[in-house]
């Protein structure tokens, strides 16, 4: 199965195209450059790197979600447009599942996270498994505080990835968490979700699993809702005085 | 708190030129007071300052006017915004960078969504219909 895969649902961007869980050709870019401008050249690279043309592609992975508003969007309509001429089948990957894909068998508790701003992430839980990482909760639009009390709970060693480990290991840090619990911080880019997990959990998806590809129409971005129940948008004693 | 007094939109736009030269990536400078107070003649005067040559023109429509540079300077209008879902589907949050300067229309209506050291520019009517008090505070604590 060839696999192309999309990612631009944060800080970075990627394309890639696997064949029968071999990784014929990545292209990633972490430069802070506009996604709109950067991910329709990274996927013909791919594509020309691994000698393929969309007509060799069986199905298109990309992460459709959560994360960047407009990053995500990006992606999305780059998959519906590669898509729809070649009526190929399309499949939307959760971003934080492919951030935490790579680290598939740590023996930590691994929480894979983007930053949603104001000490919040869009986060899921997860432990190793064979494959792929085994879910232990739902991707969800939380605050740091409840993440650091799952943690607690959980009461085992912490792998971060995702744009949001930074954010939430500095929040971790400062609120006492990291004294009495081993939460580790990789280095570099491995932090980042790529759009070759993005291909490979789609392979494993398709094959292993009933889960099926949907058509480039039906294809959609997934957007959390944040808890913003706290206050207002519009701080109306400020614009009274 | 500085105050500023001009008497014709040429002024206006000195007044925010000498304020984007002390402004870098990173900046939100948000507008306060109504319509018709000559908040885009100070968006023009501050994209100039900022050694930027762009059209820059009222964001009432886009929502958000991009004018490229570096810093790459966004100019937002919040009218129209008015829950937390509105927000971050104008993309507020993508725009907001340590090399980005972000110029905000409206920002009471983001208020709880500003950054700590967001710059203010209240625009008010002055003596004359032509006068414009231009207020510049430095952070929240400055109001």
């Amino acid at each position: 199965m060839n696999v192309l895969g999309i990612d631009s649902s944060a800080l970075t961007a990627s394309a890639a195209v696997t064949a029968n869980g071999v990784l014929l050709a990545e292209q990633f870019v972490n430069n802070g450059l506009t996604h709109s401008e950067t991910l329709a050249p990274l996927t013909i690279q791919a594509l020309a790197s691994a000698g393929k043309t969309p007509d060799d592609i069986d199905v298109i992975a990309v992460t459709n979600g959560p994360g960047s508003f407009t990053g995500v969007r990006i992606g999305v309509a780059l998959a519906k447009g590669l898509a729809t001429p070649g009526n190929l089948p399309c499949f939307g990957v959760s971003s934080i599942e492919a951030a935490a894909y790579p680290f598939r068998q740590t023996d930590r508790l691994l929480m894979a996270c983007m930053d949603a701003r104001r000490a919040q992430v869009y986060c899921a839980f997860f432990t190793a498994g064979e494959r792929i990482p085994t879910r232990l909760t739902d991707d969800a639009a939380i605050s740091l505080a409840e993440a650091a009390a799952f943690i607690r709970a959980k009461n085992m060693p912490v792998l971060l990835c995702g744009d949001g480990a930074r954010v939430a290991h500095a929040y971790f840090t400062e609120s006492g968490l990291t004294r009495d619990t081993d939460i580790a911080l990789p280095e570099g880019d491995s932090i980042y979700q790529r759009a070759s997990s993005a291909a490979f959990l789609t392979e494993y998806y398709l094959t292993q699993t009933d889960r099926t590809a949907q058509d480039a129409f039906s294809l959609c971005p997934t957007y959390l809702r944040l808890s913003q129940a706290e206050r207002e948008l519009n701080n109306k004693k400020l614009n009274n005085k | 708190m500085t105050v500023y007094t001009s008497h014709t939109p040429a002024q206006t736009e000195q007044i925010a030129s000498a304020l984007a030269a002390e402004v870098s990536g990173g900046a939100v400078i948000a507008f306060r007071g109504g319509m018709g107070m000559g908040k885009t003649a100070f968006a023009r005067g501050f994209v100039k300052g900022m050694g930027n040559d762009a059209d820059v023109y009222s964001p009432t429509f886009a929502i958000v006017n991009d004018y490229g540079g570096e810093p790459h300077i966004y100019h937002f209008d919040m009218y129209r915004v008015e829950t937390w879902d509105d927000l971050y589907s104008t993309g507020f949050y993508d725009y907001m960078t340590d090399t980005s300067v972000l110029l905000i229309e409206w920002s009471e209506n983001i208020e709880n969504a500003l950054p700590p050291g967001t710059i203010y520019v209240e625009i008010a009517r002055g003596e004359t219909d032509c006068d414009r008090i231009i207020t510049v505070r430095k952070g929240r604590d400055d109001i």
